[in-house]
C-alpha cells in the first residue's frame, strides 16, 4: 500500500469525496464571472454594439468547447459524441441546401433564421457547406490515419521483433528508427507543403501525404509498446514451440498494443484533419469549389477586413469541435488502457 | 562519462540525422513524380532553360549520382535561386530568418510562461478547479487550429476592440538599425522606445496565438510529470519526515519535473522554428514560413525546399544543444 | 541469527503494557479502523480494529503477509493515508498525544521529529536531484533551529555515525552514486536526525542481499537503542522479528491476530495463523517447504467472521460466529476463539 498524498487534516471526520464530480460547479461559476468581466471591460472600453459582438465571439470560442469538454467526460459519452459527428457527416448533407449553389444576389449576408451561418462571397449557404465539409474532412482524416496505422504499426512491431529475434534485425531496427527520427525533425506542415507543391494537390495525394508524415509516429509508438512485450516469456515460449514469426506477431503482440494504438488513431484523425485544413487554408488543399473547412476559413480570412466574421467563424468552430471530440476520445481510451 | 565523449557521440547522431534529412528532401525533390526542372525554373520557362537545368542538376544521371550532386550543391551553400524574387535563396533566407526566430522565441517564452506554472499547480490537487481549468485549456490548445485562432484574435482585438495594431508585418514605425535582426532587441539596443513599442505590439497577437497552441501540449506534459513525481517514493519519504509542503513542491518535486519538461520545451521551440508557417501567413509576418507559402503560390520551388531543410536542421540543432545542457545539469548523468 | 548485539540497556517490559501501568507506551494504537471511500460508498475496510502498543525503548515487530495492512498502519500513524482512505474510528496516541484529528501543522512537526520512518527501497526514497547530505540537513533544519552550516555539519556527522566512510565527501553525492546498503544507511541517518522517540522501519532490508540486510538491521537496532528510542519494525519475515525484536504483533487481512513477547509467541503460538506463518518461514523443523493454503481474502466491507477461517486447518463452525475478539491470554493477546 503506497502513501501518495496526505489526506485532509483531521482525517477522523469523513473526508472522502465530498465533491463526487468536484470542480464542475466552480468551473461553471468561473466561466460566468469571466464572461461578465469581459463584458464589462469591453463595454467600458468601447461602448458600442460591435464590442458586444466581439465579446460574443470570444464566448463562442471559449464556452462551447468548455461545455463540450465537461459533457464528454466518460468513454461512452465521447464515443457517442464521435458517432454523432460521423452520423452528421453521413446523413446531414441530405437535409441541407446545395453547398455549391451560387446566389450572387445574396452574397455575404450575415446569419439569420433562414441562413443559420450566413452566406459567403458567392452567396453559398455556409451552414450547408460546413455540414458537407464534415464528410470530406472526416473522410480524409480517417483514411489518412488508417493508412498510417496500416503501414506504421506492422513496421514498428516488425522492427522490434526483428532486432530481438532475427539475425541482422538490429541493423534494420536502428536504420528504421533513425529515418523516423529524421522525419520527426521536419516541421510536419512544411514537409507536407513541400510534397504537395511538388506533386500537385488532389484528394488521394493529400491522403497519401498526410499519412506519410504520420507513419513514423506509429512506428515509434508501436515500437515502444512492443519492446517490453517482445522479450516476455510467452513470446519466447511461442517461438520455442516453433510458431512462425508472422503468426507470433499477429497473435501475441499486436493485441497487446491495441489500446495504445486506438488512442493514437483518434489523435491522428484529428491531426490529419488539422493538416488538411491547414493545407487548404494556404491554398494547397482541395480544389476550389469543394466545401472544406480550412478552405472556408481562408474565404473568411479574406472577408476579415470588412468585419464579416461569420464566414471564418463557423467552419473554424467545426474544425475545433471535431478535433476536440477526437482528442477527448483518445484521452478516455488511454485512461482505460 | 566525460562531456567530450558525450558530445562526440551526440555529434555522430547529428550527422546521421542530417543524412536522413537530406535523403528525405532529396527524395521529395528529385524522385517523386513531376518534373523537378520545371519546379526549379518555373512553368513559364522555355525549353532550352529547362534543358540547361536538367544538365546542371544532373537529372539525367542515375539516382545515386544525382544524390551526390545534390549534396555537393547543398554543402557549397547553393540552394538555388528564387525566380520570384530573383535572388539567391540563401540571401532571401538570411533576410527573413530573424523574423521567424523573433516570433518563435517570443511565442516560446509566452508558452512556457503560462503552461509550465499552470501545469505544476494543477497537478497538486486532482479534480480541483485548477485541474479542471487545465483540462479545458490544454484541450483547447491542442485542438484549436492556429490559423483560425489567429483570425479570431485579429477579429476581436484588432477589428472590434482596437487593442491591437493592424496585422501587417513586424512594425508600423521605423525599422531599428540592424544588429541582431530581431526588431525588439535592436530597438532596445538603439534605445528607440517608439520602435520597441511598435514591434512589441505587432509581435503580440501572433506570439499569443502560437503560445496558446503550443502551450496546450506542454501543459499536459508538465502536469503529467508533476503528478508522477508527487506520487514518487522520495516525495513520500520527505513528507513522512515532516518536510513542509512548500519545500516539497519547490525544492523536492520541481527540479525533477523541470528536467524532462525542459526537453519538451526545447522540442517545442525547435518545432516552432519551422512551425510558424500558418501564423506568419495570417499575420503577414515576413519570415521563412510566409516566404515558403508565397513561393509555393508562385510555383517557385527552390525556396520551399530551403525552408524545409533549414527548419529541420534548426530543430536538430536545438535538440542537440538541449541534450548537452541536460548532460551538464542533471546530477544523474554527471557522475 | 542471534538477537541484536546491542547492549540491552532497556529490559523488555514485563508483560503486556497494561493501560495505566508504570510507563505509558510511546505509541498506543487502539481500535484503529480505516476504510476506503466515503461513509456512504464504502469500498473496502483494509484495517479493522488494530491494537498496537510500543513501550519506551522497546522493539516491536509488525509481521504479516503482503497486503495484511502493515504499511497502511504505519501510514495511518504518520497521518499520511493514501488519497481516498480515512480513519473510521479508533485512536492513535504518540507520547500520550492523540494524532487523529490533530492539525496538519502539528502532524508535520511530529513527523521526522517525534516519529520517523525509513522505507523499503532506499534508493527510491531519496531524491535523485538533491544531494544526500542536503536532504538530511533539510530535515534537521525543519525540526530545529540549526542554520545551514550547522545542519550540514550534523548531517555529515550522522552519515559517519551510520558507517558511511568519507562522510564529508559522500554527503555531497547524489543517491545514484550510493549502493543500496549505503543509501539505506543514509535513510537511517535522515530518519534519526532529529532524535525521534519512535522509528518505524518499513521492510528496511528489501532488495539488499542477506549479509547486507543483517548488517543494516543490526545497525538500525543498535542506533535506535543508543538513542533510547522505540522501534516498530515492519516485516513479512517472522525470523527477522525473532532475532531483532522483543515483542511481535502478527497481522492478517487488516487485523491483529496475536501479539506478545517474541520468544513465547514464536515458541508457543496460540493463534493457528501465527503457527502457520512460523511453519511457512521454516523456523519449525520440517523437511518440505510449507505454504498456507488458499488466498488472503479481499477486504470488501467488514467481515463477520474470523478472516483466517477459510484457510485455517483448525477452523470450526464457531469461527464463523462473528469476528474473534482480541483477548488477553497469559502473556499476550490473541484473536482466536480456539486458543
Amino acid at each position: 500500500m503506497s502513501i501518495s498524498l496526505p489526506s485532509a487534516p483531521g482525517a477522523a471526520t469523513p473526508t472522502g469525496e465530498s465533491h463526487p464530480v468536484g470542480g464542475a460547479r466552480p468551473l461553471r461559476a468561473l466561466v460566468a464571472i469571466a464572461t461578465l468581466a469581459i463584458l464589462l471591460v469591453a463595454l467600458f472600453w468601447a461602448p458600442e454594439w460591435r464590442s458586444l459582438r466581439a465579446v460574443l465571439t470570444v464566448l463562442a470560442v471559449l464556452v462551447v468547447p468548455t461545455v463540450w469538454d465537461s459533457a464528454a467526460r466518460t468513454v461512452r459519452a465521447s464515443v457517442a459524441a464521435m458517432l454523432g459527428l460521423i452520423l452528421l457527416a453521413l446523413i446531414g448533407p441530405l437535409f441541407t441546401r446545395d453547398p455549391l449553389m451560387l446566389d450572387v444576389g445574396a452574397s455575404l449576408t450575415g446569419p439569420s433564421g433562414d441562413l443559420w451561418f450566413g452566406t459567403d462571397q458567392f452567396g453559398r449557404d455556409i451552414f450547408a457547406r460546413v455540414i458537407h465539409g464534415a464528410q470530406l474532412d472526416l473522410g480524409v482524416g480517417f483514411s489518412a490515419a488508417a493508412l498510417a496505422v496500416l503501414v506504421g504499426m506492422p513496421l514498428g512491431a516488425l522492427s522490434v521483433f526483428a532486432s530481438a529475434h532475427l539475425r541482422g534485425g538490429g541493423l534494420f531496427d536502428s536504420v528504421l528508427l533513425r529515418v523516423s527520427e529524421s522525419f520527426q525533425a521536419f516541421p510536419t506542415l512544411l514537409l507536407a507543403l513541400g510534397i504537395v507543391a511538388a506533386v500537385g494537390p488532389s484528394i488521394p495525394i493529400l491522403i497519401f501525404i498526410i499519412s506519410i508524415v504520420n507513419v513514423p509516429v506509429y512506428l515509434r509508438l508501436t515500437r515502444s509498446a512492443v519492446a517490453p512485450i517482445v522479450n516476455a516469456d510467452f513470446v519466447l515460449a511461442a517461438r520455442c514451440a516453433g510458431q512462425p514469426v508472422l503468426k507470433i506477431l499477429l497473435r501475441h503482440i499486436l493485441p497487446n498494443v491495441r489500446q495504445v494504438v486506438l488512442a493514437q488513431f483518434s489523435v491522428n484523425v484529428a491531426w490529419a484533419i488539422q493538416i488538411l485544413a491547414a493545407l487548404s487554408f494556404v491554398g494547397l488543399g482541395v480544389p476550389v469549389p469543394t466545401p472544406e473547412w480550412g478552405a472556408m476559413v481562408r474565404d473568411g480570412y479574406e472577408q476579415l477586413v470588412y468585419g464579416r466574421w461569420w464566414v471564418a467563424l463557423f467552419p473554424g468552430l467545426a474544425i475545433l469541435l471535431t478535433v476536440l471530440t477526437l482528442n477527448q476520445l483518445s484521452d478516455r481510451v488511454r485512461h482505460i488502457a | 562519462m566525460p562531456l567530450a565523449i558525450y558530445i562526440g557521440r551526440r555529434l555522430v547522431f547529428l550527422l546521421v540525422a542530417l543524412f536522413g534529412v537530406s535523403l528525405i528532401t532529396f527524395v521529395v525533390t528529385r524522385v517523386l513524380p513531376g518534373n523537378p526542372a520545371y519546379l526549379i525554373v518555373g512553368v513559364q520557362a522555355d525549353e532550352s532553360t529547362v534543358e540547361a537545368v536538367i544538365e546542371r542538376l544532373g537529372l539525367d544521371e542515375p539516382i545515386h549520382a544525382q544524390y551526390g550532386h545534390y549534396m555537393r550543391q547543398v554543402f557549397s551553400g547553393d540552394l538555388g535561386d528564387s525566380w520570384r524574387t530573383k535572388n539567391p535563396v540563401t540571401t532571401d533566407i538570411a533576410d527573413r530568418w530573424p523574423a521567424t526566430i523573433e516570433l518563435a522565441s517570443a511565442a516560446a517564452i509566452l508558452s512556457i510562461g503560462w503552461s509550465v506554472p499552470f501545469g505544476v499547480v494543477s497537478a497538486l490537487r486532482r479534480r480541483s478547479l485548477s485541474d479542471r481549468l487545465a483540462n479545458v485549456a490544454s484541450g483547447l490548445g491542442v485542438s484549436i487550429p492556429e490559423f483560425w485562432l489567429g483570425i479570431i484574435l485579429i477579429l476581436v482585438f484588432f477589428f472590434h476592440l482596437d487593442f491591437a495594431p493592424a496585422p501587417i508585418g513586424r512594425t508600423l514605425g521605423t525599422v531599428p538599425p540592424e544588429v541582431t535582426g530581431l526588431y525588439t532587441l535592436d530597438s532596445l539596443i538603439a534605445g528607440d522606445w517608439g520602435a520597441l513599442r511598435s514591434s512589441l505590439a505587432q509581435l503580440a497577437l501572433p506570439a499569443i496565438t502560437l503560445a496558446i497552441t503550443t502551450g496546450g501540449p506542454l501543459l499536459r506534459v508538465t502536469r503529467g510529470f508533476m503528478r508522477e513525481t508527487m506520487a514518487s517514493h522520495h516525495i513520500r519519504s520527505a513528507r513522512a519526515l515532516g518536510v513542509p509542503e512548500r519545500s516539497i513542491v519547490l525544492r523536492h518535486a520541481l527540479p525533477n519535473v523541470l528536467l524532462p519538461v525542459s526537453t519538451m520545451a526545447a522540442l517545442m521551440y525547435g518545432y516552432l522554428l519551422g512551425g510558424t508557417v500558418l501564423v506568419e501567413f495570417v499575420f503577414a509576418w515576413p519570415g521563412i514560413g510566409k516566404y515558403a507559402i508565397d513561393s509555393i503560390a508562385a510555383s517557385d520551388y527552390a525556396p520551399v525546399l530551403a525552408a524545409v531543410l533549414l527548419s529541420a536542421c534548426s530543430y536538430i540543432l536545438v535538440y542537440l544543444i538541449m541534450d548537452i545542457l541536460h548532460f551538464v545539469i542533471d546530477p544523474r548523468t554527471r557522475t | 541469527m542471534s538477537p541484536a548485539a546491542a547492549p540491552d540497556a532497556t529490559a523488555p517490559p514485563a508483560v503486556d503494557a497494561q493501560p495505566g501501568a508504570a510507563a505509558a507506551p510511546v505509541l498506543d494504537v487502539a481500535d484503529l479502523t480505516v476504510g476506503f471511500g466515503s461513509a456512504a460508498k464504502r469500498r473496502s475496510i483494509p484495517l479493522q480494529g488494530i491494537h498496537l502498543q510500543v513501550a519506551a525503548g522497546e522493539r516491536m515487530a509488525l509481521v504479516g503477509e503482503s497486503g495484511s495492512g502493515k504499511s497502511l498502519t504505519a501510514a495511518a500513524v504518520l497521518g499520511l493515508l493514501p488519497e481516498g482512505a480515512e480513519v473510521i474510528r479508533g485512536s492513535i496516541r504518540l507520547d500520550g498525544e492523540e494524532l487523529i484529528g490533530a492539525s496538519e501543522r502539528r502532524l508535520r512537526a511530529l513527523r521526522g521529529g517525534s516519529m520517523a520512518i525509513m522505507f523499503q527501497n532506499p534508493r527510491a526514497s531519496l531524491n535523485p536531484v538533491l544531494t544526500v547530505g542536503g536532504q538530511i540537513a533539510e530535515v534537521i533544519r525543519v525540526h530545529g533551529s540549526a542554520g545551514r552550516k550547522e545542519s550540514w555539519a550534523q548531517a555529515v556527522e550522522l552519515l559517519a555515525e551510520m558507517g558511511i566512510p568519507n562522510a564529508a565527501r559522500r554527503a555531497k553525492d547524489y543517491v545514484h552514486q550510493f549502493s543500496g546498503g549505503m543509501a539505506q544507511r543514509a535513510a537511517l541517518a535522515m530518519a534519526l536526525s532529529c532524535r525521534p522517540d519512535l522509528l518505524i522501519a518499513d521492510e528496511p532490508t528489501t532488495g539488499l542481499d542477506a549479509t547486507l540486510a543483517q548488517q543494516v538491521l543490526e545497525l538500525v537496532v543498535e542506533r535506535v537503542a543508543m538513542r533510547d528510542a522505540s522501534l516498530l519494525l515492519i516485516t513479512h519475515d517472522i525470523a527477522v522479528a525473532r532475532s531483532h525484536c522483543e515483542r511481535t504483533t502478527v497481522m492478517y487481512a487488516g487485523r491483529v491476530m496475536e501479539s506478545g513477547p517474541t520468544a513465547s509467541l514464536t515458541g508457543d503460538p496460540k493463534n493457528p495463523y501465527t503457527a502457520a506463518l512460523l511453519k511457512a518461514f521454516g523456523t519449525v523443523d520440517q523437511r518440505r517447504m510449507y505454504a498456507i493454503g488458499g488466498v488472503v481474502p479481499t477486504l470488501l466491507g467488514e467481515l463477520a467472521e474470523c478472516a483466517f477461517a477459510d484457510r485455517c486447518p483448525q477452523a470450526g463452525p464457531e469461527c464463523r460466529d462473528g469476528v474473534p475478539e482480541l483477548r488477553r491470554l497469559e502473556d499476550r493477546r490473541v484473536a482466536c476463539v480456539k486458543a
